[in-house]
């Protein structure tokens, strides 16, 4: 019961964590289109004004003031006589620019969990964004996890290595922020251990320790991820830090199944008991 | 707000730690039950069994007798188990007897759906200096058996 509050309080705070992206950069959005309007020089004629505006749209131009659309529910309404400045447009990708980037990141929602002493866990992430849409990923990630409950007269912990591979598409919800749908495929190699203590009136009670080394298992997972700057910066370091949250639901394809009693946890994909394994994962990531 | 819901999720994470409640050893070690008939007609013989393996078996709480049926822990860290037992037929509480019984198996760990892990013992052979026994796996009568479901019939 207690463990069911948990787990809907933790997706009632993802959702929270989602809306509220999404309110940041839709602000966000809407101050930089400000900024375009309303820093420069004195006299600007619609043109040039539409020239700075993109990829935004001006859907319409009437008497005086120029209607812009930022997205499908806002529109900002721009007086004519308002001054203008120049601004640096590195922010947002022009026309044909180049996409290709490399991204090196963490999951540092682990790396809380491994400070805080309750499991040790640490994965790194590298990317490749090949075109505006289109990004390639490779996780790797160790995990040595130490479930409290899985053996209750005893103790156990499964550690291993993982890695993943796949493939993102990206939308652009606002100027640097997206939203992704991707697709892996992972695989672990782990071995578990334990002990167990059973006791005996008549015999000495049992105290013994187990161990089973070799396993490997593979599973595929579709992944949603958001996506969005730490500060709202145009340059400097902070200006390429990302971070967001990644959602999975994980698809075991093949698992060891020992003869005595299954194994608890797999590093990398969490606890065996069932084939398909919702999650979600906080990361951060530097882009090049 | 955004900050806020990422400070929240980081403490979700920190309240996903369980505490143990119950980690102290368990008694759940495997059995087998010895039950005593009279050969003549096969109807239940009331004994009462004074020790085990020489030690008081008052001292003991897990073979007391209910329904005039032992249960014996048999040895987790071996293959085999030998008891010395020592009872009275309470026809005649002055006489005491002693025979010995032999169980040798083989161990392996199962895992209950509580998460408790126990041995697992598939009993191959018991032997007696008992005059007529049989092994009973369940309602059946079988050369191999699995611990806790097995009980070693004496006719005496």
């Amino acid at each position: 019961m207690t463990r069911s509050i948990k787990y809907i309080v933790s997706i009632g705070l993802l959702v929270c964590a989602i809306n509220a992206l999404a309110q940041d950069s839709l602000r966000v959005e809407t101050v930089d289109s400000l900024q375009r309007q309303t820093k420069d020089s004195t006299d600007i004629n619609i043109a040039d004004l539409l020239k700075t505006m993109s990829p935004y749209s001006a859907i319409s131009n009437k008497e005086d003031t120029l209607i812009v659309a930022i997205s499908d529910t806002l529109k900002i309404e721009i007086a004519d006589s308002l001054t203008m400045e120049e601004v640096d447009t590195t922010a947002l990708p022009e026309n044909g620019e180049n996409y290709f980037s490399i991204l090196i990141g963490t999951d540092y929602g682990k790396l809380i969990t491994t400070l805080a002493q309750l499991d040790t866990r640490y994965e790194f992430n590298l990317g490749i964004q090949f075109s505006k849409s289109l990004r390639a990923t490779v996780d790797y990630g160790y995990g040595e996890l130490a479930p409290p409950n899985a053996i209750e007269n005893g103790t156990y912990t499964s550690s291993g290595n993982y890695y993943r591979v796949g493939l993102d598409y990206m939308f652009t919800l606002a100027p640097k922020t997206f939203l992704s749908f991707g697709g892996m495929y992972a695989s672990s190699a782990f071995n578990d251990e334990g002990t167990v203590e059973i006791e005996s009136e008549i015999w000495p009670s049992l105290k013994e320790r187990f161990t089973r080394n070799d396993f490997a298992a593979n599973w595929a997972e579709f992944v949603l991820t958001t996506e969005a700057p730490i500060l709202n910066k145009n340059k400097g370091f902070f200006s390429n830090l990302y971070w967001g949250i990644k959602f999975r639901l994980r698809f075991m394809i093949d698992r060891p199944v020992p003869e005595n009693f299954d194994v608890y946890a797999i590093p990398g994909y969490g606890r065996t008991w069932n084939n398909v394994v919702p999650t979600a994962n906080l990361f951060i990531v530097y882009k090049l | 707000m955004q900050k806020i819901a990422y400070i929240l999720l980081f403490l979700t994470t920190f309240v996903q730690c369980n505490t143990c409640e119950d980690c102290d050893p368990i008694a759940e070690e495997p059995f087998l039950k010895i039950r005593f008939y009279k050969a003549v007609d096969s109807s239940r013989s009331i004994v009462i069994i004074d020790s085990i393996n020489h030690i008081w078996a008052g001292d003991y709480s897990y073979y007391q007798d209910t329904v005039n049926t032992y249960t014996l822990p048999l040895n987790m860290h071996e293959d085999s188990s030998n008891f010395v037992i020592s009872y009275r037929d309470t026809t005649d509480l002055s006489t005491m007897l002693t025979n010995s019984l032999n169980v040798i198996y083989d161990r392996s760990y199962v895992k209950r759906t509580d998460n408790i892990l126990l041995q697992e013992l598939n009993i191959i052979k018991a032997t007696s200096d008992f005059e007529t026994t049989n092994l009973l796996c369940g309602d059946t009568l079988n050369i191999t058996c699995i611990s806790n479901d097995a009980l070693y019939q004496v006719y005496r």
